[in-house]
């Protein structure tokens, strides 16, 4: 039983019982019945904001901690010794935030148990959101380390603001449906039957701008060897600046979002090729991939699919202008 | 050393208690210490200590003064305190959990305090959140805690988090003379004895009619009975009064067969033991789940008296899967004597096998053990006038654990801490404050700290970092004023060379010290099925590579489907800062989502969350495995071959240095071919024991010394 049937259930009861109190024949209508009926749901309303009023707190406090960091870092009213890691860590921090708004509005926090309100999915369709998108799993936020500065393995407790086993039971619980990985793209057919292999695949074409990608998405592929194919054919060549311009900034946005940003294929240079790569958080090329902080072995199954893909063969020069 | 006991008993009873503090106090006494005790209650005369007294006349017992009450627990460290006061000692055992708070909460106290709680809240549904919090107090507060079992040492650590790495064994003590004892009253006779409290646990009600159920069988047979302590049975109130009434009943009719010797001194009591064939320790079910050793078995089985047993697995844990003399505890009395009949040919060969179970409990066994305990945990060096102030700063003491604990062996080390609350923050104030007159500090970590301390360094204090790996990465780095560090260590030659070109270090104030680890603590007997079992401590960042011991996993399950791996430790979303990376996180999706889909791994992949208590967690573990792609060190297979698991090092920058060619692999092909291998051809034993014999080159013992040169204390 899920927390919003019991608060559903809970509340339910407590209308029932206050209606009881109000039909008893010793009390009905009378101003003790009332008032003691008035009690019932005043008193189950006030329990029931002091635990939302908990719940709240600490989403304000996460909010306190980085507008004082912001402050810290704007009008330097402490010592800041390393600006760059304060901007990094209030970055985190504002994802933390975003992640638990995200969070209250898709009802992972317990909904008013007096309200119907439907925001709040049910668990059968809360299951089928892609567990791939960015925000579906969230970060557990660290609420303390009480132990932080007792020496040994003992330093390392800390308090989570949830369990973790929540999220592993949302991964490895998930429906079927919830294991597609949505795939924004840029490229030609070559590539498709292998990304569609382990998701579903949307175009992204000039003038949709950012409304092209969506919180579901998880990776954003953009071909270069068939990039010739598609509308943006020439965007990374300086004659076409206002189309890699709005390249850019689709590919900003994706990385704001925490979308996996992949440049696959190995055409040759262009004005832009190396800003796009720049970008790019996974870069696949026939002979090798990039970042290899974690080994060239990594098991990914959508850099695997490409990998795999018959259109990753080498092209030949200048077969695929832009 | 000087030592002093405490047990919150009365010393005028005899039991298993008293007992327990008479052979510690004669087991130190052995080892040359000077052994202080403190009784809880006055007396003039005290049986228990009779055989101490005789022994080690020289052992001092303090007791409340004439017409005190007994002393409470507060009453008993407050006391603990002005003797430490007067006779400056280097350790302080104290018994019983009301007392261990109490001394743990006397800073005089605590800084010497080895808490033994034998009577911890069990099963676990008899522990409230206030004891689980005060039992993590006293564990904080200790310099070491005792258990008497494996088991309950693995209990204590996992509900007081903070006794692991710091919980000693303390088996019972037997008297050495119990094993010389020849059982040379072997005559006709069937003698069964039972030397203990009468307590209806411990069915001495139902055993006085033995006798006669053997004699139904045609085994001539009497029961010895020792003990003249009646337990009152909170259920069943008039139980001691019948329990009483029928003991002196069967002792006064000579058919009955038993003989009823009331409390005798301890000397007698083996004697007796050792005439007898047979011991009863047969107990009731509530008994079965005991975390304990029952003293009285192996007190039988020392004097050649073959114990009789309930069933449960610790028993056949501790005597073998086929002792013979083991009985339900439900059982009734004509089956206990069926069992007894039975075997009754072969009782001298069960008995001699029980003797040899019962050597490791010897009180000379003890002194060796004690002995070893008392050298690396007890107070090394007295205090001096003028110590050594070292000021450890850091924002994550994790790996601090041992350096910390050897440091604070030393009485003539002003030890304190400058905790930063993050990697970049602090308390500034608080940190010019300790430094203000330190002689090292010593930063954990070349983060932010060690450039605060370089910029605001004293003259002549000696500044130290220790710098582990991703500090390199760091750009506060560029601020730092290389010049005001004295001092770099490193954990392993690959991260010394590679900070010492980036940061242009002068190689002579540079060293290598690797990580350390307190062997004994990990030297714990394996979990029956271990060897199919893969371990891995920490997963992320993904340079950890937990996909490949997925790898490995598929492979060996297509071979045994008995494998399994078992995950300790945070998943990657308790990490918002690793979390946040897009690449990374959908790496672990892809991760677990290859355990979700795949029917194989669903059920052999074990996320266990982190706890402290790693070295209990590596008993069911036969296999670490470290499948990095990058390691300054990697701690967990050091810990995990501590323990007597066979590492499996993926090849990578560096491993060889540390863990040498044998137990590298270059992937999971490899790894899972050596994994069954060693499984296939009994081979396990003999590389487990290897991993163990090399992981002591990590033991604190060896490498402290080398921190105390690098900290200018000799």
């Amino acid at each position: 039983m899920n927390k919003k049937t019991v608060a559903l259930i809970g509340g339910s009861l407590v209308l029932l019982i206050a209606l009881s109190l109000v039909a008893l024949p010793a009390l009905g209508y009378q101003p003790f019945g009332l008032a003691l009926a008035l009690g019932v749901i005043a008193g189950f309303i006030g329990v029931h904001v002091v635990l939302s009023r908990r719940q709240h707190r600490s989403l304000l406090q996460e909010l306190i901690k980085v507008d004082n960091r912001v402050s810290k870092v704007e009008y330097r009213t402490q010592p800041v010794h390393d600006i760059r890691g304060s901007v990094v860590k209030t970055s985190v921090e504002m994802r933390e935030v975003l992640a638990h708004l995200r969070e209250l509005a898709d009802g992972g926090v317990a909904a008013s148990p007096l309200s119907s309100d439907e925001r709040h999915a049910a668990p059968s369709q809360s299951t089928e959101r892609s567990v791939f998108a960015p925000g579906a799993i969230p970060a557990n936020a660290i609420q303390g380390r009480p132990r932080m500065h007792i020496a040994g393995r003992d330093a390392a407790t800390q308090d989570m603001n949830h369990p973790g086993e929540r999220n592993l039971a949302r991964v490895l619980l998930a429906a079927e449906t919830a294991l597609r990985r949505e795939i924004a793209y840029i490229g030609g057919q070559g590539l498709i039957p292998s990304l569609e292999s382990v998701g579903s695949i949307t175009g992204v074409a000039p003038g949709m701008g950012e409304a092209a990608l969506s919180v579901s998405t998880s990776y954003f592929v953009i071909d270069l060897d068939t990039l010739s194919e598609t509308p943006w054919r020439g965007a990374l060549d300086a004659s076409r600046t206002r189309l890699f311009q709005e390249l850019r900034t689709i590919v900003m946005s994706a990385r704001k979002m925490g979308i996996v940003v992949v440049v696959h294929g190995d055409d040759v240079p262009s004005h832009f090729t190396a800003s796009l790569e720049n970008l790019a958080h996974v870069r696949i090329r026939n002979n090798g991939l990039t970042p290899t902080r974690w080994g060239h072995d990594v098991n990914s199954a959508l850099i695997d699919a490409i990998s795999a893909s018959k259109a990753h063969a080498p092209t030949g020069e200048g077969t695929q202008r832009r | 050393m000087k030592i002093l006991l405490y047990a919150d008993l009365d010393l005028r009873l005899i039991d298993g208690s008293s007992t327990w503090l008479a052979s510690l106090a004669e087991v130190l006494s052995s080892g040359g210490h000077e052994v202080h005790v403190l009784s809880k209650v006055r007396f003039i005369e005290s049986r228990v200590l009779d055989r101490l007294r005789d022994r080690y006349p020289e052992v001092q017992i303090h007791m409340p003064a004439d017409r005190d009450p007994d002393l409470s627990p507060n009453q008993a460290a407050s006391r603990a305190v002005r003797l430490r006061q007067k006779h400056d000692f280097d350790v302080i055992i104290t018994r019983g959990f009301a007392a261990c708070l109490a001394f743990s909460e006397k800073t005089e106290t605590a800084s010497v305090l080895w808490s033994y709680i034998t009577d911890l809240p069990f099963p676990i549904e008899e522990l409230s959140n206030d004891q689980s919090e005060r039992l993590q107090r006293v564990a904080t507060a200790s310099r070491r805690m005792f258990a008497q079992t494996e088991a309950a040492r693995s209990y204590l650590e996992a509900v007081a988090p903070a006794a692991a790495g710091k919980t000693l064994l303390m088996p019972p003590m037997i008297p050495d003379e119990a094993f010389e004892r020849d059982s040379s009253a072997a005559d006709t006779r069937l003698r069964l004895i039972y030397a203990g409290k009468m307590a209806k646990p411990w069915h001495t009600y139902e055993m006085l009619d033995l006798p006669r159920a053997l004699a139904g069988r045609g085994v001539d047979a009497e029961l010895v009975v020792v003990g003249d302590k009646f337990q009152h049975h909170e259920q069943d109130p008039t139980w001691a009064k019948g329990m009483r009434e029928a003991l002196v009943a069967a002792h006064e009719d000579p058919d009955s067969h038993v003989t009823w010797l009331g409390g005798i001194d301890r000397n007698r009591v083996l004697h007796e033991i050792s005439k007898a064939h047979v011991g009863i320790g047969w107990r009731s079910a509530e008994l079965d789940a005991s975390l304990e050793v029952s003293t009285k078995a192996l007190e039988y089985a020392a004097c050649e008296t073959a114990p009789l047993l309930n069933v449960s697995a610790d028993h056949l844990s501790l005597w073998g899967e086929d002792y013979p003399l083991i009985v339900g505890s439900d059982a009734s009395v004509e089956q206990v004597a069926d069992r007894i009949a039975n075997i009754a040919p072969d009782l001298a060969l069960t008995a001699a096998a029980a003797r040899e179970v019962a050597t490791e409990y010897s009180m000379s066994a003890a002194a060796t053990r004690l002995k070893r305990y008392l050298v690396r945990g007890a107070r090394s060096i007295p205090r001096t006038d003028n110590g050594t102030k070292i000021v450890i700063s850091s924002h994550d003491f994790k790996f601090l654990g041992e350096l910390v604990d050897g440091l604070r062996q030393r009485a003539d080390i002003d030890l304190q801490f400058d905790g930063w609350t993050s990697l970049h923050t602090h308390d500034e104030s608080s940190s010019i404050q300790k430094k203000a007159d330190a002689d090292v500090v010593f930063c954990e970590w070349a983060g932010p700290s060690l450039v605060w301390h370089a910029e605001h360094k004293n003259p002549g204090t000696k500044l130290v970092v220790r710098l582990h790996g991703f500090e390199l990465r760091g750009p506060w780095l560029e601020t730092l004023k290389i010049d005001g560090v004295d001092h770099w260590v490193f954990v392993s030659e690959r991260y010394r060379q590679i900070a010492v070109e980036n940061l242009k270090l002068a190689p002579e104030k540079t060293s290598v010290i690797p990580n350390m680890i307190e062997s004994d603590d990990f030297n714990r007997p394996k979990l029956a099925g271990s060897q199919f079992q893969l371990g891995m401590a920490g997963i992320v960042g993904y340079g950890k590579r937990p996909d490949r011991a997925l790898d490995l996993l598929e492979l060996l399950l297509e071979s045994d489907e008995r494998y399994m791996l078992r995950i300790k430790g945070r998943p990657p979303w308790d990490y918002p800062h690793e979390w946040r990376d897009p690449l990374q996180r959908q790496l672990y999706l892809d991760f677990y989502a290859r355990i979700r889909n795949s029917k194989h791994l669903q059920n052999r992949v074990v996320f266990e969350s982190f706890s402290p208590d790693i070295a209990s967690w590596l008993r069911g573990v036969g296999f670490i495995l470290s499948p990095s792609h990058n390691e300054s060190f990697h701690l967990a297979p050091v810990e995990g071959m501590a323990s007597g698991a066979v590492p499996v090092i993926w090849e990578r920058p560096g491993a060889e240095e540390i863990f040498g060619r044998e137990w590298i692999v270059q992937g999971a092909d490899e790894a899972a071919q050596r994994i069954v291998d060693l499984n296939n051809s009994n081979k396990l034993a003999d590389a487990a024991g290897r991993a163990r014999r090399q992981s002591l080159q990590w033991d604190r013992d060896r490498i402290l010394n080398r921190w105390f040169d690098v900290l200018g204390v000799e």
